[in-house]
Formats: structure tokens, sequence, C-alpha cells
């Protein structure tokens, strides 16, 4: 039970991980540009949320798969661990892109170009002024997309499969334990479940409600 | 128009939506001022001089060397054009410390290129004493001061200044202009100061360059500007107020130009600077000296230029300093008040406002 949880632990935070900077970029641009291109952006970004997961990990083993447009370039990508944190990673996506972009949505852009007018680069002006200021919802957007990673069921298990002590995270083992009609065990693995994503998600909610908070406060101190 | 040799020269077209921008200008190297109402195009053009807004034409030269000139293929990024902006309403990084946000650009200045201690600028803008403060624990007129410690520290070629007092009451309007005087004069950089009120303007340009609807109405001297006003009402143009930087007088009057003001300086020590204004409609012309009158500035002048308007005439008084009084065209044809005439300039104490400066 202990390999089966680390390698959901490791499977969800390499996924997040994979998310952050292509998370930041395309949140950044959607917060900043309103129009035709950025509404097409912000479709196909979130399109896993409309599709069964199932759906997506079959398309990631069309696109990866040994004949499909990227399978030259990645041999034997699918059913390996680093499958399922992909699979995990394009599944929620969306969400953390929405968290992201939440967060960036409260840097006031004049800030930002103060700091390149003062004579900062774009990337150092980003580090500096845009990151830190947003840095409650990089965080809350990191925590979600972690939780959600952590929970990834329908897109894994077709895209890297349920091979117990390789690609079996969580969910599928507790699939698997169902299937076999081994209840108890299943349960096991569901409580374990409940308190790994449980602690994020709290962490995740207290982020939030904390930077509600700081904002009601903010507009009433008139600062 | 221009005195001195040109040290920026621009040309910007622009369309953005239904805002049409469309102009040119050629500064010296001082303070000009940008004057008109709101959506004349001010800010828009500021942006484009910081390089924050890309014209869809133009040109723009500073110091002899271009920034923007897409026909030349230059295009300078916002980060190097070293023309610093000073916003409404500071824009300080709130994330860091009144001393994070003085370094920030200083920082980013290659050294040779400092020629501006910031611990120094501090001090002489008066605000070592809150180093360690966060932003949101300055005072309006606290925080402007660091805005324009951040840009100064940067040693830049030019400031340019969105309103800088706009948002503030008169006390620290008075305070903030007079700020950027001093720092004009100690630090000899070139500042173009955009506003919608003729008061700063006033006290700060000698020049002025006028937009309306994007487009440039005039450029000249700032006290043409007034004479226009004589030609709107009281509610469309606004107070107008003699700004001056004055010195506390060890008798508790308070100095400026050549002449001392009676005015209540208490809680000021002799030594200090001080904002001082007075309402151009709260200063009274006398053709004699009067006798037994409550007012305690009684000032002999003389009239330099008269201008009649619609609504008001102004009278430019030199009485030691250069005094603007609002008057009627009644009043002037009473008194036969035109350039030449000696004259004396009367306003109350209580007409004068003072702030720290």
């Amino acid at each position: 039970m202990l390999e089966i949880t680390l390698l959901s632990l490791r499977t969800a935070l390499v996924a997040t991980m994979l998310m952050l900077v292509p998370a930041l970029l395309v949140a950044n641009y959607l917060v900043r540009s309103h129009g035709r291109v950025a509404f097409v952006v912000d479709l196909v970004v979130s399109m896993p949320l409309a599709l069964p997961p199932v759906a997506v990990g079959f398309m990631l083993l069309w696109l990866f798969g040994a004949t499909g447009p990227l399978g030259s370039l990645t041999s034997g990508l699918a059913f390996t661990w680093l499958a399922m944190s992909i699979a995990s990673a394009v599944v929620s996506f969306p969400l953390v892109v929405r968290a992201f972009a939440a967060g960036l949505a409260e840097v006031d852009p004049r800030l930002v170009f103060a700091a390149r007018n003062l004579g900062a680069s774009w990337i150092r002006a980003a580090w500096t002024v845009t990151l830190p200021l947003a840095r409650r919802g990089i965080a809350a957007g990191l925590l979600l997309g972690f939780v959600r990673s952590f929970a990834e069921f329908g897109a894994t298990i077709v895209f890297a499969g349920n091979i117990p002590g390789s690609t079996q995270g969580l969910p599928s083992a507790i699939f698997s334990r169902i299937s076999a009609g081994d209840f108890s065990a299943a349960w096991q693995l569901a409580v374990v479940s409940i308190i790994i994503g449980g602690i994020a998600l709290a962490i995740h909610n207290r982020l939030v409600s904390r930077r509600r908070h700081l904002r009601g406060a903010r507009s009433a101190s008139d600062v | 128009m221009s005195s001195g040799a040109t040290f920026l020269e621009f040309e910007f077209k622009l369309r953005q939506g239904d805002f049409e921008l469309d102009v040119s200008g050629r500064f010296a190297n001082g303070i000009t001022a940008v004057f008109g109402p709101s959506g004349a195009g001010k800010s828009t053009l500021l942006a484009c001089l910081a390089g924050m807004t890309t014209p869809d034409f133009g040109y723009l030269r500073l110091d002899g060397e271009t920034l923007f000139a897409p026909d030349e293929s230059v295009r300078r990024k916002p980060h190097s054009m070293r023309s610093v902006m000073v916003f409404q309403d500071g824009m300080l990084f709130p994330h860091m410390t009144v001393r994070q946000n003085v370094e920030y650009g200083y920082r980013l200045t290659t050294p040779e290129r400092r020629v501006i201690d910031p611990y120094e600028l501090c001090n002489f803008l008066g605000i070592d004493s809150m180093m360690d403060r966060y932003p949101s624990t300055l005072s309006g007129g606290e925080r402007q001061r660091v805005a324009l410690a951040r840009g100064v520290a940067t040693s830049p070629r030019l400031l340019l200044l969105d309103e800088p007092v706009a948002s503030l009451d008169t006390r620290l309007r008075n305070e903030v202009v007079t700020y950027l005087k001093r720092v004009h004069k100690r630090y000899e950089i070139p500042m173009i100061y955009v506003s919608h009120s003729l008061s700063d303007v006033m006290a700060l340009a000698p020049e002025a360059l006028v937009l309306e609807q994007g487009r440039v109405k005039s450029f000249g001297p700032v006290v043409d500007l007034v004479a226009e006003m004589a030609s709107l009402t009281r509610v469309d143009r606004g107070d107008i107020d003699n700004l001056y930087v004055g010195a506390v007088e060890d008798s508790g009057a308070i100095s400026i130009g050549d002449v001392e003001l009676v005015a209540r300086s208490d809680g000021y020590l002799a030594g200090d600077q001080v904002a001082v204004s007075i309402s151009a409609s709260d200063i009274m012309l006398s053709l004699e000296r009067p006798g037994s009158i409550s007012a305690r500035n009684i000032l002999p002048g003389i009239v330099r230029r008269v201008e009649i308007g619609d609504y008001a005439a102004f009278a430019f008084v030199d009485a030691g300093a250069e005094f603007v009084v609002e008057l009627t065209s009644d009043a002037v044809d009473a008194l036969g008040v035109t350039t030449g005439s000696e004259v004396y300039v009367i306003f109350k104490t209580s007409s004068i406002t003072i702030a720290a400066g």
C-alpha cells in the first residue's frame, strides 16, 4: 500500500511541476488578451474539463503512440510512470490555468510596467513583481493541480495502463481491488486517498479564503 | 517658442478605438507641461514617450539619441528607454518596503550611470525615516515622494510625471509640487509634467503643450494659458492658485522671492522650507496704500500684463514675487489698471495656505 501511495504522490507532484510554466504562460496570456485568438486558446486548454477523461487518455494514446504524430519523438512513453503524470497534467491543466489567471488578474498591469520602466527586463519584472503579487493564486493553482492529479483515473488508465508495481496508483489500485471483490483493501486505499486529498484541499481552501479576506480588508481601509 | 537647444523631439500618430492621437513637439531641457482636459490624450502621449504604448507612426529622439523610429527599424524596449514615469497614484510595489522600492530601479541602473545617491535623495525628500515601512502605511503625499525617489534614483534622462498630484488635496499637492521643483533644481533632470490643473503647471513649468482631442492646440508660455482662462467660467476652469516655495524666517514670517509674507507659520521652525499657496481670487489690488485695513499683506508692485476675458480678468503683478490676481473686468476699468500701473497687492493672512515643502 505504501508503494502505491508513494507512486500516486510522485505522479501528482511531477504532473504539477510539468504544468507550472506552461500554465503560467497561458494564464498570463489569457489575462492580458481578449481577442479571437485568446478565445480559441481558452477553449482548447479548457477542453479537458468538458471531455470524459477516458477520451483524453485515448487521444494521448493516439498522439504519443508508435504511429501517432509525436510517436517517433517519444517512443515507449505510453504505459510508463511518466505517462501517468502527463495524463494527469493534461486533465488538471484547465483548473490550474483558471486559478493562476485569477491570481494574475489581481496584479495591476501598471505595476508591471513600472518595473519595466525602471529598467527591469520582462523576466525580471515577472519574477520580482508579477509572481510575488500573484503568489496566493499560484499556490492555490498548484495545490488544485496536485489534488486533481492525485485523483486522476480515466485518462491515466487508458494512457498509462494499470500495471501493478509500475503504473498502478491509488485510483487504479482501488478499481482493481473492487473488480477483484476485495472490498476491505479497496476501503483502506480509499481512506488514504481521503486523508491526502483532504489535507491538500484544506490548504488550498485556506489560501483562497485568506485571499478573499485580504482583499476585503484592503478595500475597507482604502489602501 | 522653446528656449535653448532641442532636447526631446517627437511625432506620434496612433489610433485606439475611436480615439486618435496626432501630436508632435520639440522641447528644451527643462520642465515642460502637457496641459489639457481629460480625454485629450495627455496620458497616451506620456505612454508613447515612455515606450509603454507603441505608436502606429512617428519617431522619438531624446538627447540626440533615436529611441523610436520604425522607418529606421529602431524600437527601444521599455526597460532601456531611461525615461522614468511617476504615476498619479504612485504605483509603488506593495510587497516591498520603501527602501526596496527606491533601490529597485537604482540596482538596475548600470554603475557608471548612477549619478544620484539614493540615500542622499531620500534624505532630501524627507522619506529617510520611513525606509522600512510598506507603501500601505504611507499617506498619499508620502507615497508620491517615495515614487519620485524611486524614479529619480535611476538617474533618468527624463522624468515623465503623469498627474502626480491629481489625487491629493491642496495642501499635499503644494507639498509635492514643491518637492518636484526642488528635485529639478538640485538634480537638473528634464521633466514633462502632465496636468489638468493650471496652478501646478504655473508653479512648475515655463512652457506648456496644450492638447485637445488628441491634437496639439498650442505650445508656448504658460502665462498665455492663464489669459485664456479668463474666457472660461469659474466652473469650467476651477481655481487658479499662486504656488511658491518659501522659507520660514526667525520672525515667523515667510519669505518668497524678494518679499516677506505675514502668515501663520505655527508648527514650523525658522529655516524650514514650506509650500505656499494663495488663490488668485483671494488677492485684491489697490492704487493707493490702504490705511486702516485688517489685511496684513500689502505689497507694492508693478502690473506686467492684464488679460480680460468674457468671465474674468487676470492681472500679473510683480511685487517681489509674481502674483496672478483675479479681478472682474469692471474692476479693471474702474481702477484703470494697465501694463505698467503701480499697484498694491493685498491679501489676508488666512488666505495663505502653507504645507511642508
